[in-house]
């Protein structure tokens, strides 16, 4: 059967080999830069990556509220992106030295090298960015588990999902932060898993630094190759839903803190040769799949694609971007239906959604085999509630807990633990998870309570 | 000694499931297929008591499998809907040929009416006819143009409420990721509803919308179903292409991936600014379309006045 | 033969395959496939030879370098001078800088 369905007419925009030996935007010195079909020559190229850059963050400030003297944060992994966006946040601010845009600007980063049994980025990190004098944070990515990195401040209560996959809260867990994100990582052998656990893991320390410092805009250094990769990456893993908030210039969906990605119409070309002009050297910092081959995780993968895509056909970065860029965040969005785990919000229902087109049970029998994932202790009654498959069960304390992180999660952080198969000990998640769960379930008791009393009321919640 | 199948514990496991990875007997695999394309028909109301049917048939294992799967399933749950098969015939030859008598076998085999429309006897050309004429550059943009509006026009000649079509989730998917490549936002949009209708257009659904591939090869394999597997002698599309092996290479990292695109093509939202382009009918033969005259209609003309378009 | 003296310059993460050295400089056969001149695609299948340490596909893909790796020639873009059909000139300045996995 013929696969193609109905096709328009593509206008691929194939490579081509430029004629012009000119710059196309003063048109008299020599062009030597290509980026997609067009030529600069080396000033041009600079004043265009720097307006660039200029016309997002503007953008931002006119529709923020904090007019100027904001205090915000910078997002710094070290990589190039991050490198050109930090000297271009000191060149805008420093502008007018009496008149700065930013009344405070810190630096963050988050030192990953447990993962890798290596030598601490921080000291490198910090180094590099010592001639900004910047204050300068730098994080290990375990002291996630401190009972400090919540919304509280003090939540020392962590679900532990163990080996037969029973799920429980705990309080005061004895291991140490090291530990604990050794043994979470350590069971994941999925790489695609860990590695988006370790970007969600990273996104809310960052925010909550971010929070804790008084700090009302994050940085981050997303460019355009990268978010064009993320477009896809995120539609792969189900994560659709949030896209436009992972991807977009500016994000709202932290409250307090504002993410803003002023890379975002660079692509990683543009500025590789930025910082190459500029002498801005990056720091190389290795996470758990660099230099693994494609297919070793769905990131890998859609790096692979789409970099591989963008040399055959040049338009496709700015394409996919602009794709992304006319999706908006649905109607739908709940402020408090927000993933306990990745913070991103869910859709209702989701879990029943799945358990309708991925069948895993017969009517004859409710086994524990049907879920064959997290092995959870169901049994043969159904009432509410649930298993992180769906299958239903409630009969006892352990299940209400299951039930309740099963029910506040999104449908791709369900996907993950799915993946996940436990085989040594038990892991621990952070506390901020279990805090979000309780969180959750102390507003649904709110709504119900309020429901019951809802005719006597003469006031709204917020007024209260 | 081999493993159970995980569902019902009793059988042998003779099969990896491709969606799940988990390992079931063959009754088990049948029973998940099935129910599984009976949830998507009733949790989106596809059809009613009454409504009569055409299964576009190509002789494919999709369309085999549909025809297959509708009548099974129209029998178990009582649906209450007539059943009909409706091939086009493109005018292949070799290829077409072939296919067009693996669709007469089905109709044997499952009972069901068949009606076979042409592309010579809808638009005076058939695609033998179009590629002398054209070449091969832009040959599967016309057959693609002229089959959408041949499965319709053969549902108004069989008078039937519905068109039921083979695509599965593999076709979606890719679908997905085309869209978003190459930036068609109103694609994009359409692209994941399981049914779209259109005015002057008859409604289309896709039971198949969350089915594997290769759970349908499978299914037609264990059940002996007949049919026919060729790639057409006139494709591929190379952008395409890359997208069809990245797919494959997702399914192959991650299982699930596939339903997973669609599960967000479902959720994309588009911004309210975004112009889309409207709906009108064509000035020639009335099908829908968004510009004065339709797609077929101009490909036609540029056919009969003789220059390849 | 003659010689012809370069300077070859690694970043973005790609030094880590050339010994961790982000410059470098080397002197290279003005004629590696006579009679023709040394041309970048000479250069690079060179480098393979003789200075990659592992991983040649994390550098490499087919004859040019893998997509992600930009290369500038004495400041400009190697798209712009020939790509893989510039002939290498004594006192040539040629970086290679990684864009992958970046942020």
């Amino acid at each position: 059967m013929c696969s193609i369905q109905e096709e328009t007419s593509l206008d691929l925009n194939v490579k081509f080999k430029p004629t012009t030996k000119n710059c196309v935007k003063c048109k008299t010195a020599k062009a030597i830069i290509l980026i997609r079909h067009s030529t600069y020559c080396k000033k041009c190229f600079q004043h265009v990556f720097v307006g660039k850059f200029r016309k997002n963050v503007e953008k931002s400030r006119t529709a923020s509220s904090y007019g100027s003297g904001e205090k915000i944060m910078v997002g710094f992994s070290g990589g190039p992106s991050s490198r050109a966006m930090l000297q271009l946040i000191n060149e805008y601010n420093e502008a007018i030295p009496h008149k700065r845009v930013y009344s405070e600007i810190v630096v963050c980063h988050i030192d990953e090298s447990l993962l890798l049994n290596q030598k601490s980025t921080i000291p490198l990190i910090e180094q590099s960015v010592r001639k900004y004098n910047y204050p300068f944070i730098g994080l290990y990515l375990q002291d996630i588990y401190n009972s400090d990195v919540t919304k509280s401040g003090f939540y020392n209560s962590v679900i532990e999902i163990e080996i037969d996959a029973k799920i429980s809260q705990q309080k005061d867990p004895t291991e140490s932060p090291a530990e604990k994100l050794s043994n979470l990582l350590n069971n994941i052998s999925n790489l695609t898993v860990k590695e988006d656990f370790i970007w969600y893991l990273k996104l809310c320390y960052l925010i909550d630094t971010a929070r804790k410092n008084g700090c009302t805009r994050l940085f981050l250094g997303d460019c355009s190759t990268r978010l064009s990769i993320k477009i896809i990456s995120l539609t792969s893993k189900g994560r659709g839903f949030s896209l436009p908030l992972e991807t977009s210039g500016e994000t709202n969906w932290f409250e307090d803190v504002i993410i803003t990605r002023p890379m975002k119409d660079m692509l990683s070309k543009e500025i590789g040769i930025y910082n190459q002009f500029a002498g801005l050297d990056d720091v190389y910092v290795q996470n758990v799949t660099s230099m693994m081959h494609a297919k070793a995780s769905i990131e890998r993968l859609t790096e692979d694609f789409i970099v591989g895509l963008e040399k055959e056909f040049p338009s496709t970065v700015s394409t996919i971007a602009r794709t992304g860029a006319k999706l908006t965040p649905s109607d739908s969005i709940m402020k408090e239906n927000r993933c306990v785990i990745c913070l991103m919000p869910y859709q209702e229902n989701n879990k029943i959604w799945q358990n309708r087109i991925i069948v895993m049970t017969i009517p004859s029998s409710q086994q524990s085999n049907g879920c064959n994932d997290i092995q959870l202790n169901c049994s043969k009654n159904t009432t509410s509630g649930g298993c992180i498959n769906g299958c239903n069960d409630t009969s006892n304390d352990e299940s209400m807990v299951n039930a309740e992180f099963a029910d506040s999660l999104c449908y791709a952080c369900r996907v993950d633990i799915r993946d996940i198969k436990i085989t040594n000990k038990k892991i621990i998640l952070p506390p901020y998870v279990a805090e979000g769960v309780e969180e959750r379930k102390k507003k649904i008791n709110r709504k119900q309570m309020r429901k019951h009393i809802e005719e006597y009321l003469l006031c709204s919640e917020e007024e209260l | 000694m081999g493993r159970l199948c995980v569902i019902c514990d009793k059988e042998r496991a003779i099969i990896k499931r491709p969606k799940t990875g988990q390992k079931l007997c063959k009754e088990c695999f049948y029973y998940v297929f099935e129910t599984e394309i009976h949830n998507a028909i009733i949790d989106n109301k596809l059809f009613k008591k009454g409504d009569r049917i055409a299964i576009a048939a190509s002789g494919g294992k999709d369309s085999t499998v549909l025809a297959h799967v509708m009548k099974l399933l129209n029998e178990r749950y009582q649906y209450g809907l007539e059943l009909f098969l409706l091939s086009v015939d493109e005018g292949i030859t070799g290829y077409r040929d072939d296919s067009l008598e693996t669709v007469k076998r089905n109709q044997q085999q499952y009972e069901l009416p068949l009606k076979i429309i042409s592309y010579s006897e809808l638009y005076g050309w058939s695609m033998d006819q179009i590629v002398k004429e054209v070449g091969l550059k832009n040959n599967c943009t016309f057959c693609g143009v002229f089959r959408r509006q041949a499965l319709d026009r053969g549902a108004v000649i069989l008078n039937v409420d519905h068109i039921v079509t083979g695509h599965n989730a593999d076709d979606i998917a890719e679908t997905v990721l085309m869209n978003i490549l190459r930036g068609d936002i109103a694609r994009l949009q359409r692209c994941t509803e399981i049914c779209t209708t259109g005015d002057g257009c008859i409604r289309r659904s896709k039971p198949f919308k969350y089915t594997y591939e290769k759970e349908i090869v499978m299914y037609a394999y264990f059940k002996k179903l007949d049919y026919f597997s060729t790639e057409c002698i006139y494709s591929p599309n190379s952008y395409r292409g890359h997208a069809r092996t990245f797919l494959k290479d997702l399914e192959s990292v991650r299982p699930s991936a596939i339903i997973d695109i669609i599960h967000s093509g479902e959720a994309f939202e588009i911004k309210k600014e975004v112009k889309l382009p409207t709906q009108g009918v064509c000035k020639r033969c009335g099908y829908m379309s968004s510009n004065e005259l339709c797609k077929a209609c101009v490909l036609l003309e540029g056919l009969n006045r003789g220059l390849p378009k | 033969m003659s010689l012809l003296k370069i300077k070859l310059s690694f970043s973005g993460g790609i030094e880590l395959l050339f010994d961790n050295i982000k410059q470098k400089s080397v002197e290279i056969p003005s004629s590696i496939n006579p009679p023709n001149s040394t041309t970048m695609k000479d250069l690079i299948s060179w480098m393979k030879d003789n200075l990659l340490k592992e991983r040649p596909e994390l550098f490499m893909s087919g004859d040019t370098v893998r997509p992600g790796i930009l290369v500038l020639i004495n400041d400009s873009d190697w798209e712009l001078e020939g790509e893989l059909e510039y002939e290498i000139k004594d006192g040539d300045d040629i970086v290679f800088i990684s864009t992958l996995h970046g942020g």
